[in-house]
């Protein structure tokens, strides 16, 4: 099997996928704590249908880059999720589920309307599930999205306390003088880049466990917010890592192996948590 | 605790560079299969199917390397009204299929012997580039197709 796996790792696009699959997996664990925290687990599903709506857009107006539209779209509706507050007409999980089914459904209308792709259910699929998004990644899109993952895990490094005490308590927060609006654009912006990558990795509809199971699996054994993020990131980056390898052996679509990882060790955890008690 | 650190940091230092000492000599895929350059008919659907995508996208890297390829026989007729025989892999979760166009050696084989669409077929031919009309297209060249006969 070593040598099947040398075989294997001599292709780059097998390499820029393993780079690209952990850097992903581990910025999606970082903000994963944050998001299951403040009972925004789902917002990971509602971006990734909003991205593939604004893919779709994209792919109609026929961009050479659809990233450059996608990424301001889903960022800009990143925010709107997370800024609505309290004070919202539309609160939190319903915002969350008209945005993601809206932009879901309108999306494959526009493509099954005036899309030039001669595979339109293989494109769609393809992009839902992440069956091989991340091996044929080209050159530009692994810098970016190395970039962009290594920025997203410098600016957590740097303003971990802050986005700590913004996750735990915004109210205390904003009365010792912290900007909480100002932190809390920064994690919907980070989780909108973070989205975006991620559906590379196991597409749109499978990107929720991507950022929820290792935080959650982290959760049964650990009590701190410092080590049930370096436990999540640890796990996301295994499981990620061991997905893309089986899936690359055994054949198997990248996006749902990673995600059977993930559910694998969750159970795992559980039980050891169990026996613990 | 300074101690145990210092020591973990020489030991990363000292594997890092045993690593780096030790002679790289992974087999190229050439050394895998005599004669073929890129043998895609060892692979899984996964990787084969990521491979033809970077030929698509990157057909520079590939041009006169000679190509094996194993999956199912398709004959369509081109924009141009030109019969054309292809060779098509499906990915893991068979909803989307990759193919590439082939040129048989010697113009094929008499019509008795031909496989029938949809059987798998090994077909092994050199990677080379052609325009039409302004755009590009892949083929592989001079390509031996073998299949299995029941």
């Amino acid at each position: 099997m070593i040598s099947t796996l040398q075989q294997y790792l001599q292709f780059p696009f097998v390499r820029y996928a393993l780079i690209v699959g952990t850097l992903i997996a581990l910025c999606s664990s970082l903000l994963g704590v944050t998001l299951v925290l403040k009972h925004f687990s789902f917002i990971g599903d509602g971006l990734s249908h909003v991205a593939f709506g604004a893919m779709t857009v994209a792919a109609v107006l026929q961009l050479s880059n659809d990233m450059l539209f996608v990424m301001p779209a889903t960022i800009l509706c990143a925010v709107l999720l997370l800024k609505a507050g309290k004070g919202a007409r539309i609160q939190g999980d319903a915002a969350v589920a008209m945005i993601s089914v809206g932009a879901l459904a309108i999306g494959y209308l526009l493509l099954n309307l005036f899309s030039t792709s001669s595979n339109l259910s293989g494109d769609v699929c393809s992009t839902l599930f992440g069956s091989t998004s991340i091996l044929t990644l080209t050159k530009e899109v692994v810098w970016l999205c190395a970039a962009l993952s290594v920025a997203v895990v410098v600016l957590f490094v740097l303003f971990y306390n802050k986005i700590f005490a913004v996750t735990f308590d915004e109210d205390f927060s904003r009365a010792v003088g912290t900007n909480v609006e100002g932190y809390n654009l920064l994690i919907a912006v980070v989780i909108a880049v973070i989205i975006v990558l991620a559906m590379n990795l196991v597409g749109s509809l499978l990107i929720s466990a991507l950022i929820i199971f290792p935080a959650l699996s982290a959760m049964r054994l650990f009590k701190s917010f410092k080590q049930v993020t370096l436990c999540s990131a640890v796990l996301s980056v295994a499981c990620a890592l061991g997905g893309m390898l089986i899936s690359i052996l055994a054949g198997t679509p990248v996006g749902s192996t990673i995600v059977a990882m993930d559910i694998a060790v969750f159970l795992l955890f559980s039980l050891i948590a169990r026996f613990r008690a | 605790m300074k101690k145990r650190m210092r020591l973990t940091l020489l030991a990363c230092i000292a594997i890092v560079l045993l690593a780096g000492c030790e002679q790289k000599s992974a087999p190229t895929l050439s050394a895998v299969t005599e004669g073929i350059d890129i043998d895609l008919s060892v692979l899984s659907n996964t990787v084969i199917y990521s491979q033809i995508d970077n030929m698509l996208s990157e057909p520079w890297n590939y041009l006169g390397k000679t190509v094996r390829i194993k999956g199912a026989l398709n004959f369509y007729v081109n924009d141009w009204g030109d019969s054309c025989s292809s060779v098509l892999v499906a990915d893991a979760t068979a909803c989307c299929s990759q193919g590439i166009e082939f040129v048989w050696k010697n113009d094929g084989v008499s019509s008795d012997f031909y496989p029938s669409i949809g059987d798998e077929i090994t077909v092994t031919g050199r990677f080379e580039t052609y325009e039409r009309d302004g755009s590009n297209f892949i083929h592989l060249v001079d390509a031996d197709v073998a299949w299995e006969t029941i």
